[in-house]
Protein backbone atom coordinates (compact mmCIF):
# COMPACT_ATOMS: atom_id res chain seq x y z
CA UNK A 1 0.00 0.00 0.00
CA UNK A 2 3.13 2.10 -0.49
CA UNK A 3 1.46 5.19 -2.55
CA UNK A 4 4.02 6.37 -5.46
CA UNK A 5 5.42 9.41 -6.02
CA UNK A 6 3.29 12.04 -8.21
CA UNK A 7 0.29 10.22 -7.86
CA UNK A 8 -1.10 12.74 -5.18
CA UNK A 9 -1.88 16.73 -5.20
CA UNK A 10 0.08 18.70 -3.21
CA UNK A 11 -2.35 19.58 -0.13
CA UNK A 12 -2.66 16.21 0.62
CA UNK A 13 1.32 15.60 0.86
CA UNK A 14 1.22 18.48 2.83
CA UNK A 15 -1.44 17.05 5.20
CA UNK A 16 0.03 13.87 5.47
CA UNK A 17 3.30 15.68 6.33
CA UNK A 18 1.82 17.60 9.19
CA UNK A 19 -0.26 15.21 10.35
CA UNK A 20 2.97 12.63 10.31
CA UNK A 21 5.27 15.48 11.98
CA UNK A 22 2.78 15.69 14.68
CA UNK A 23 2.31 11.74 15.13
CA UNK A 24 5.93 11.63 15.19
CA UNK A 25 6.48 14.42 17.82
CA UNK A 26 3.52 12.96 20.00
CA UNK A 27 5.52 9.38 20.14
CA UNK A 28 8.92 10.29 20.51
CA UNK A 29 7.37 12.25 23.46
CA UNK A 30 6.01 9.32 24.75
CA UNK A 31 8.64 7.33 24.03
CA UNK A 32 9.84 5.65 27.25
CA UNK A 33 14.01 5.41 26.62
CA UNK A 34 14.26 2.19 28.64
CA UNK A 35 11.86 0.56 25.88
CA UNK A 36 13.94 2.21 23.07
CA UNK A 37 15.34 -1.37 21.19
CA UNK A 38 11.82 -2.15 21.35
CA UNK A 39 11.14 0.07 18.95
CA UNK A 40 14.25 -0.37 17.26
CA UNK A 41 13.35 -4.13 16.30
CA UNK A 42 9.73 -3.41 15.36
CA UNK A 43 10.68 -0.60 13.73
CA UNK A 44 13.07 -3.14 11.92
CA UNK A 45 10.03 -5.91 11.77
CA UNK A 46 8.11 -2.97 9.95
CA UNK A 47 11.06 -2.37 7.57
CA UNK A 48 11.28 -6.59 6.74
CA UNK A 49 7.67 -7.22 6.70
CA UNK A 50 6.95 -5.41 3.31
CA UNK A 51 8.88 -7.32 1.68
CA UNK A 52 7.27 -10.86 3.31
CA UNK A 53 4.12 -11.59 0.70
CA UNK A 54 0.74 -13.45 1.19
CA UNK A 55 0.30 -15.24 -2.29
CA UNK A 56 -3.25 -15.53 -1.16
CA UNK A 57 -5.98 -14.21 -2.82
CA UNK A 58 -6.60 -12.38 -6.47
CA UNK A 59 -3.57 -10.01 -5.83
CA UNK A 60 -0.32 -10.40 -3.78
CA UNK A 61 0.11 -8.23 -0.89
CA UNK A 62 2.54 -8.15 1.53
CA UNK A 63 2.65 -7.64 5.51
CA UNK A 64 2.24 -4.95 6.99
CA UNK A 65 2.58 -5.72 11.10
CA UNK A 66 1.19 -1.73 11.66
CA UNK A 67 -1.45 -3.43 14.22
CA UNK A 68 1.40 -5.37 16.10
CA UNK A 69 3.73 -2.09 16.42
CA UNK A 70 0.43 -0.14 17.82
CA UNK A 71 -0.04 -3.15 20.64
CA UNK A 72 3.58 -2.76 21.27
CA UNK A 73 4.58 0.78 21.06
CA UNK A 74 0.90 2.58 21.13
CA UNK A 75 2.54 6.44 20.07
CA UNK A 76 5.85 4.99 19.53
CA UNK A 77 4.55 3.60 16.30
CA UNK A 78 4.98 6.93 14.21
CA UNK A 79 8.72 7.31 14.83
CA UNK A 80 9.27 3.14 13.91
CA UNK A 81 6.96 3.06 11.06
CA UNK A 82 8.47 6.79 9.96
CA UNK A 83 11.67 4.96 10.28
CA UNK A 84 10.62 1.94 8.43
CA UNK A 85 9.29 3.75 5.68
CA UNK A 86 12.03 6.04 4.93
CA UNK A 87 14.70 3.13 4.50
CA UNK A 88 12.09 1.29 2.32
CA UNK A 89 12.09 4.30 0.56
CA UNK A 90 15.76 5.04 0.40
CA UNK A 91 16.47 1.59 -0.21
CA UNK A 92 14.34 -0.16 -2.13
CA UNK A 93 12.76 2.92 -4.12
CA UNK A 94 8.93 1.92 -2.58
CA UNK A 95 6.70 5.10 -1.95
CA UNK A 96 8.69 8.01 -1.99
CA UNK A 97 9.68 11.02 0.13
CA UNK A 98 7.34 13.40 -0.87
CA UNK A 99 4.51 10.59 -0.31
CA UNK A 100 6.53 9.88 3.15
CA UNK A 101 4.54 11.39 5.41
CA UNK A 102 0.78 10.29 3.69
CA UNK A 103 2.51 6.87 3.90
CA UNK A 104 3.43 6.50 7.29
CA UNK A 105 0.25 8.44 8.09
CA UNK A 106 -1.70 5.88 6.55
CA UNK A 107 -0.10 2.76 8.09
CA UNK A 108 0.77 4.85 11.66
CA UNK A 109 -2.42 6.47 12.79
CA UNK A 110 -4.49 3.04 12.39
CA UNK A 111 -1.65 1.49 14.58
CA UNK A 112 -2.71 4.12 17.49
CA UNK A 113 -6.26 3.83 16.90
CA UNK A 114 -6.02 0.49 17.73
CA UNK A 115 -4.25 0.42 20.53
CA UNK A 116 -6.29 3.22 21.89
CA UNK A 117 -9.41 0.84 21.09
CA UNK A 118 -8.26 -2.55 21.85
CA UNK A 119 -5.55 -1.50 24.84
CA UNK A 120 -8.03 -2.17 27.62
CA UNK A 121 -9.05 -5.47 26.23
CA UNK A 122 -5.65 -7.11 26.05
CA UNK A 123 -4.73 -5.28 29.62
CA UNK A 124 -7.22 -8.15 30.78
CA UNK A 125 -5.27 -11.23 30.55
CA UNK A 126 -6.85 -14.42 28.77
CA UNK A 127 -9.21 -14.42 26.20
CA UNK A 128 -9.94 -10.96 25.86
CA UNK A 129 -6.38 -10.42 25.21
CA UNK A 130 -5.95 -13.00 22.53
CA UNK A 131 -9.51 -10.98 21.13
CA UNK A 132 -8.09 -7.87 21.87
CA UNK A 133 -4.90 -8.56 20.17
CA UNK A 134 -6.34 -10.46 17.05
CA UNK A 135 -8.52 -7.20 16.82
CA UNK A 136 -6.14 -5.06 17.08
CA UNK A 137 -3.98 -7.03 14.25
CA UNK A 138 -6.68 -6.97 11.88
CA UNK A 139 -8.41 -3.67 12.89
CA UNK A 140 -5.03 -1.69 11.63
CA UNK A 141 -4.99 -3.29 8.37
CA UNK A 142 -8.43 -2.61 7.20
CA UNK A 143 -8.33 0.82 8.53
CA UNK A 144 -5.00 1.57 6.40
CA UNK A 145 -7.02 0.05 3.44
CA UNK A 146 -9.47 2.48 4.56
CA UNK A 147 -6.90 5.69 4.93
CA UNK A 148 -5.19 4.31 2.03
CA UNK A 149 -8.47 4.66 0.08
CA UNK A 150 -9.07 8.27 2.05
CA UNK A 151 -5.77 9.51 0.60
CA UNK A 152 -5.93 8.66 -2.95
CA UNK A 153 -9.95 9.58 -2.96
CA UNK A 154 -9.12 13.13 -5.00
CA UNK A 155 -7.46 11.10 -7.79
CA UNK A 156 -8.72 9.14 -10.90
CA UNK A 157 -9.22 6.26 -8.77
CA UNK A 158 -11.60 7.71 -6.28
CA UNK A 159 -12.19 7.09 -2.76
CA UNK A 160 -14.78 3.59 -2.90
CA UNK A 161 -13.08 1.86 -5.81
CA UNK A 162 -9.71 2.08 -4.14
CA UNK A 163 -11.13 1.21 -0.64
CA UNK A 164 -12.99 -1.93 -2.58
CA UNK A 165 -9.88 -3.03 -3.87
CA UNK A 166 -7.24 -2.80 -1.04
CA UNK A 167 -9.78 -3.92 1.47
CA UNK A 168 -10.69 -7.41 -0.60
CA UNK A 169 -7.08 -7.74 -1.56
CA UNK A 170 -5.95 -6.98 2.30
CA UNK A 171 -8.23 -9.73 3.73
CA UNK A 172 -5.78 -12.71 4.29
CA UNK A 173 -3.29 -9.94 5.40
CA UNK A 174 -5.86 -9.07 7.83
CA UNK A 175 -6.59 -12.84 9.26
CA UNK A 176 -2.81 -13.49 9.32
CA UNK A 177 -1.76 -10.55 10.99
CA UNK A 178 -4.70 -10.68 13.65
CA UNK A 179 -2.99 -14.35 14.28
CA UNK A 180 0.46 -13.04 14.30
CA UNK A 181 -0.38 -10.26 16.91
CA UNK A 182 -2.13 -12.44 19.30
CA UNK A 183 1.44 -14.91 19.23
CA UNK A 184 3.44 -12.15 19.58
CA UNK A 185 1.55 -10.25 22.36
CA UNK A 186 0.94 -13.85 23.93
CA UNK A 187 5.11 -14.35 24.02
CA UNK A 188 5.70 -10.68 25.11
CA UNK A 189 3.52 -11.21 28.11
CA UNK A 190 5.24 -14.32 29.52
CA UNK A 191 8.86 -13.03 28.13
CA UNK A 192 8.79 -9.59 29.15
CA UNK A 193 5.94 -8.58 30.54
CA UNK A 194 7.23 -5.49 31.46
CA UNK A 195 7.47 -4.05 28.08
CA UNK A 196 3.92 -4.07 28.08
CA UNK A 197 3.24 -2.80 31.95
CA UNK A 198 5.56 0.01 31.59
CA UNK A 199 4.68 0.91 27.85
CA UNK A 200 1.33 0.86 28.37
CA UNK A 201 1.15 2.95 31.54
CA UNK A 202 3.46 5.32 30.41
CA UNK A 203 1.14 5.69 27.13
CA UNK A 204 -1.90 6.66 28.82
CA UNK A 205 -0.41 8.71 31.69
CA UNK A 206 -1.15 12.22 31.32
CA UNK A 207 1.12 12.94 28.25
CA UNK A 208 4.60 14.68 29.61
CA UNK A 209 5.24 12.17 32.07
CA UNK A 210 7.69 10.29 30.92
CA UNK A 211 9.52 13.36 29.63
CA UNK A 212 9.58 14.22 33.44
CA UNK A 213 10.93 11.38 34.51
CA UNK A 214 14.15 11.39 32.08
CA UNK A 215 15.02 14.70 32.91
CA UNK B 1 -2.28 -25.44 22.62
CA UNK B 2 1.43 -25.25 21.84
CA UNK B 3 1.06 -27.05 18.37
CA UNK B 4 -1.94 -24.03 17.75
CA UNK B 5 0.49 -21.32 18.71
CA UNK B 6 3.34 -22.74 16.10
CA UNK B 7 1.34 -23.22 13.63
CA UNK B 8 1.29 -19.17 12.80
CA UNK B 9 5.31 -19.64 13.00
CA UNK B 10 5.40 -22.20 10.48
CA UNK B 11 3.13 -20.48 8.32
CA UNK B 12 5.37 -17.75 8.53
CA UNK B 13 8.78 -19.53 7.75
CA UNK B 14 6.73 -21.15 4.79
CA UNK B 15 5.72 -17.64 3.54
CA UNK B 16 9.15 -16.33 4.25
CA UNK B 17 10.88 -19.39 2.41
CA UNK B 18 7.98 -19.44 -0.85
CA UNK B 19 10.36 -18.34 -3.74
CA UNK B 20 7.17 -16.28 -5.10
CA UNK B 21 9.05 -12.89 -3.98
CA UNK B 22 6.16 -9.96 -5.75
CA UNK B 23 6.70 -6.63 -4.96
CA UNK B 24 3.39 -5.24 -5.28
CA UNK B 25 4.56 -1.61 -3.93
CA UNK B 26 6.96 0.00 -6.93
CA UNK B 27 5.50 -0.22 -10.43
CA UNK B 28 8.27 -0.40 -13.54
CA UNK B 29 7.46 0.79 -16.97
CA UNK B 30 10.51 -0.20 -19.05
CA UNK B 31 10.21 0.76 -23.08
CA UNK B 32 11.73 0.86 -26.10
CA UNK B 33 10.65 2.31 -29.92
CA UNK B 34 10.71 -0.81 -32.19
CA UNK B 35 9.77 -0.02 -36.27
CA UNK B 36 7.40 2.39 -35.99
CA UNK B 37 6.04 1.18 -32.43
CA UNK B 38 6.45 2.15 -28.66
CA UNK B 39 6.93 -1.25 -27.21
CA UNK B 40 6.48 -0.90 -23.23
CA UNK B 41 6.98 -3.58 -20.12
CA UNK B 42 5.31 -3.31 -17.34
CA UNK B 43 5.73 -5.16 -13.97
CA UNK B 44 5.92 -5.25 -10.21
CA UNK B 45 8.54 -7.94 -10.39
CA UNK B 46 9.81 -10.11 -12.96
CA UNK B 47 6.87 -12.59 -12.79
CA UNK B 48 4.27 -10.35 -11.28
CA UNK B 49 3.18 -8.01 -14.55
CA UNK B 50 1.00 -5.05 -14.42
CA UNK B 51 -2.43 -6.75 -15.99
CA UNK B 52 -4.81 -3.74 -17.87
CA UNK B 53 -2.38 -1.05 -16.59
CA UNK B 54 -3.09 2.29 -18.09
CA UNK B 55 0.00 3.78 -19.71
CA UNK B 56 -0.46 7.44 -21.60
CA UNK B 57 2.11 8.82 -23.68
CA UNK B 58 3.03 12.42 -22.78
CA UNK B 59 4.79 14.72 -24.74
CA UNK B 60 7.69 15.63 -22.37
CA UNK B 61 7.88 18.90 -23.16
CA UNK B 62 3.87 20.18 -23.48
CA UNK B 63 2.64 17.82 -21.23
CA UNK B 64 -0.28 17.17 -23.75
CA UNK B 65 -1.07 13.59 -23.62
CA UNK B 66 -0.99 12.03 -27.36
CA UNK B 67 -2.01 8.30 -26.62
CA UNK B 68 -3.03 5.66 -24.26
CA UNK B 69 -3.18 2.02 -24.08
CA UNK B 70 -4.01 -0.70 -21.77
CA UNK B 71 -1.12 -3.25 -21.15
CA UNK B 72 -2.37 -6.86 -21.87
CA UNK B 73 -2.22 -9.80 -19.10
CA UNK B 74 1.53 -10.16 -19.46
CA UNK B 75 1.93 -6.51 -19.24
CA UNK B 76 3.03 -5.62 -22.62
CA UNK B 77 1.90 -2.91 -24.65
CA UNK B 78 2.94 -1.80 -28.10
CA UNK B 79 1.37 1.38 -29.47
CA UNK B 80 2.34 3.20 -32.52
CA UNK B 81 4.59 5.97 -31.90
CA UNK B 82 2.07 9.02 -32.28
CA UNK B 83 2.19 10.93 -35.42
CA UNK B 84 1.91 14.35 -33.48
CA UNK B 85 5.12 13.34 -31.70
CA UNK B 86 7.03 12.45 -34.66
CA UNK B 87 6.30 15.24 -36.32
CA UNK B 88 7.31 17.41 -33.44
CA UNK B 89 10.65 15.30 -32.40
CA UNK B 90 9.81 15.79 -28.62
CA UNK B 91 10.85 13.18 -25.71
CA UNK B 92 7.90 11.38 -24.72
CA UNK B 93 7.12 10.35 -21.39
CA UNK B 94 5.37 6.96 -20.83
CA UNK B 95 3.25 7.17 -17.44
CA UNK B 96 1.66 3.97 -16.04
CA UNK B 97 -1.11 3.81 -13.77
CA UNK B 98 -1.54 0.19 -12.13
CA UNK B 99 -4.26 0.95 -9.93
CA UNK B 100 -4.22 2.14 -5.88
CA UNK B 101 -1.79 4.38 -6.04
CA UNK B 102 0.76 2.58 -7.93
CA UNK B 103 2.36 4.72 -10.67
CA UNK B 104 5.68 4.80 -12.73
CA UNK B 105 7.43 6.26 -15.33
CA UNK B 106 9.86 6.31 -18.16
CA UNK B 107 11.14 8.27 -21.02
CA UNK B 108 11.46 7.26 -24.43
CA UNK B 109 14.03 10.17 -26.48
CA UNK B 110 13.00 11.78 -29.65
CA UNK B 111 16.72 10.45 -31.01
CA UNK B 112 15.15 6.84 -30.63
CA UNK B 113 12.54 7.92 -33.01
CA UNK B 114 14.65 10.08 -35.05
CA UNK B 115 14.76 7.53 -37.81
CA UNK B 116 10.76 7.68 -38.14
CA UNK B 117 10.76 11.67 -37.54
CA UNK B 118 13.54 11.54 -40.94
CA UNK B 119 11.46 9.52 -42.64
CA UNK B 120 8.37 11.77 -41.90
CA UNK B 121 10.30 14.67 -43.43
CA UNK B 122 11.98 12.93 -46.26
CA UNK B 123 8.71 11.77 -47.81
CA UNK B 124 7.60 14.84 -49.65
CA UNK B 125 11.09 15.41 -50.55
CA UNK B 126 11.76 11.96 -51.28
CA UNK B 127 8.85 12.30 -54.16
CA UNK B 128 10.92 14.58 -55.68
CA UNK B 129 13.60 13.34 -57.19
CA UNK B 130 11.52 10.89 -58.30
CA UNK B 131 9.00 12.70 -60.07
CA UNK B 132 11.83 14.43 -61.69
CA UNK B 133 13.33 11.14 -62.73
CA UNK B 134 10.34 10.02 -64.25
CA UNK B 135 10.17 13.74 -66.47
CA UNK B 136 13.91 12.46 -66.82
CA UNK B 137 13.31 9.47 -68.56
CA UNK B 138 10.65 9.77 -70.94
CA UNK B 139 12.73 12.82 -72.25
CA UNK B 140 15.63 10.76 -72.69
CA UNK B 141 13.08 8.39 -74.28
CA UNK B 142 11.64 11.12 -76.78
CA UNK B 143 15.07 12.55 -77.35
CA UNK B 144 16.55 8.99 -78.35
CA UNK B 145 14.09 8.56 -81.40
CA UNK B 146 15.65 11.87 -82.63
CA UNK B 147 19.31 10.93 -82.29
CA UNK B 148 21.39 9.33 -84.81
CA UNK B 149 20.40 5.54 -84.19
CA UNK B 150 24.20 4.55 -84.18
CA UNK B 151 24.51 7.07 -80.85
CA UNK B 152 21.32 5.95 -79.86
CA UNK B 153 22.35 3.03 -77.65
CA UNK B 154 25.13 5.00 -76.06
CA UNK B 155 23.14 8.04 -75.63
CA UNK B 156 20.64 6.34 -73.57
CA UNK B 157 23.00 4.02 -72.08
CA UNK B 158 25.12 7.08 -70.94
CA UNK B 159 21.90 9.51 -70.22
CA UNK B 160 20.06 6.71 -68.51
CA UNK B 161 23.06 5.45 -66.52
CA UNK B 162 23.11 8.52 -64.01
CA UNK B 163 19.47 8.88 -63.99
CA UNK B 164 19.15 4.66 -62.46
CA UNK B 165 21.72 5.46 -59.99
CA UNK B 166 19.53 8.34 -58.99
CA UNK B 167 16.85 6.27 -57.90
CA UNK B 168 18.91 3.61 -56.92
CA UNK B 169 20.34 5.57 -54.28
CA UNK B 170 17.30 6.90 -52.57
CA UNK B 171 15.87 2.75 -53.24
CA UNK B 172 19.03 2.17 -52.52
CA UNK B 173 19.52 3.94 -48.75
CA UNK B 174 15.76 2.77 -48.03
CA UNK B 175 16.72 -0.82 -48.40
CA UNK B 176 19.97 -0.24 -46.84
CA UNK B 177 18.18 1.09 -43.72
CA UNK B 178 15.77 -1.51 -43.45
CA UNK B 179 18.10 -4.04 -43.85
CA UNK B 180 20.19 -2.43 -41.03
CA UNK B 181 16.86 -1.54 -39.09
CA UNK B 182 15.98 -5.32 -39.40
CA UNK B 183 19.30 -7.20 -38.70
CA UNK B 184 19.88 -4.86 -35.65
CA UNK B 185 16.63 -5.46 -34.05
CA UNK B 186 17.22 -8.85 -34.46
CA UNK B 187 21.06 -8.65 -32.96
CA UNK B 188 19.65 -6.13 -30.03
CA UNK B 189 16.91 -8.30 -28.87
CA UNK B 190 18.90 -10.00 -26.37
CA UNK B 191 20.70 -6.80 -25.45
CA UNK B 192 16.86 -5.25 -25.20
CA UNK B 193 15.63 -7.84 -23.22
CA UNK B 194 19.13 -7.94 -20.92
CA UNK B 195 18.33 -4.35 -20.20
CA UNK B 196 15.10 -5.43 -19.50
CA UNK B 197 15.70 -7.97 -17.16
CA UNK B 198 18.48 -5.25 -15.15
CA UNK B 199 16.13 -2.59 -15.10
CA UNK B 200 13.60 -5.44 -13.21
CA UNK B 201 15.93 -5.38 -10.17
CA UNK B 202 14.66 -6.76 -7.04
CA UNK B 203 15.32 -5.96 -3.30
CA UNK B 204 19.02 -7.77 -2.52
CA UNK B 205 19.63 -9.38 0.98
CA UNK B 206 22.18 -6.97 1.11
CA UNK B 207 19.47 -3.60 1.12
CA UNK B 208 17.71 -6.04 3.65
CA UNK B 209 20.57 -6.35 5.64
CA UNK B 210 21.46 -2.45 5.47
CA UNK B 211 18.59 -1.22 6.27
CA UNK B 212 18.32 -3.24 9.54
CA UNK B 213 21.71 -1.87 10.04
CA UNK B 214 20.52 1.60 9.74
CA UNK B 215 17.30 1.15 12.15
CA UNK B 216 19.39 -0.36 14.54
CA UNK B 217 22.35 2.41 14.16
CA UNK B 218 19.92 5.54 14.36
CA UNK B 219 18.05 3.61 17.25
CA UNK B 220 21.35 3.17 18.93
CA UNK B 221 22.08 7.26 18.44
CA UNK B 222 19.13 7.58 20.38
CA UNK B 223 19.30 5.92 23.38
CA UNK B 224 23.02 6.83 23.39
CA UNK B 225 21.80 10.94 23.66
CA UNK B 226 19.11 9.23 25.89
CA UNK B 227 21.78 7.62 28.49
CA UNK B 228 24.01 10.94 28.26
CA UNK B 229 21.19 13.08 29.56
CA UNK B 230 19.72 11.24 32.00
CA UNK B 231 23.97 10.93 33.35
CA UNK B 232 24.26 14.34 33.26
CA UNK B 233 20.92 14.63 34.95
CA UNK B 234 21.82 12.33 37.75
CA UNK B 235 25.47 14.62 38.16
Amino acid sequence: MHISEGVLSTPILAAGAVLTAAGTAVGLRKLDYDHLMTVAILSAAFFVASLIHVPIGPTSVHLIFNGLLGAVLGWASFPAILVGLLLQAILFQFGGFTVLGVNTFDMAAPAVICALLFRPLMLRGGRSRVIGAFLCGSVSVLLATIFTSAALAFTDEGFIHAAEVLAVAHLPIMVAEGFFTVLIVGYLTKVRPDVFTSTYSNQFRRSGDCAMEER
Amino acid sequence: MRTLRLLPCLLLLALLAAPSQAFAHKVNIFAYVDGANIVADCFFSKKDKVNHGVVSVIDAQTGAVLATGTTDEKGALIIPVPPKAVAAAHDLKLLLKAGEGHQGDTVVQASEFASLTAAAKAKPTEHAPAKTAEKAAPKNKANAPAKAAANAAASVETKAAPAATAIDEAALTRIVTQAVDQTMESKLAPVKRMLLESSEKSVSPTEVAGGIGYIVGLFGIMAFAASRRKDRSGK
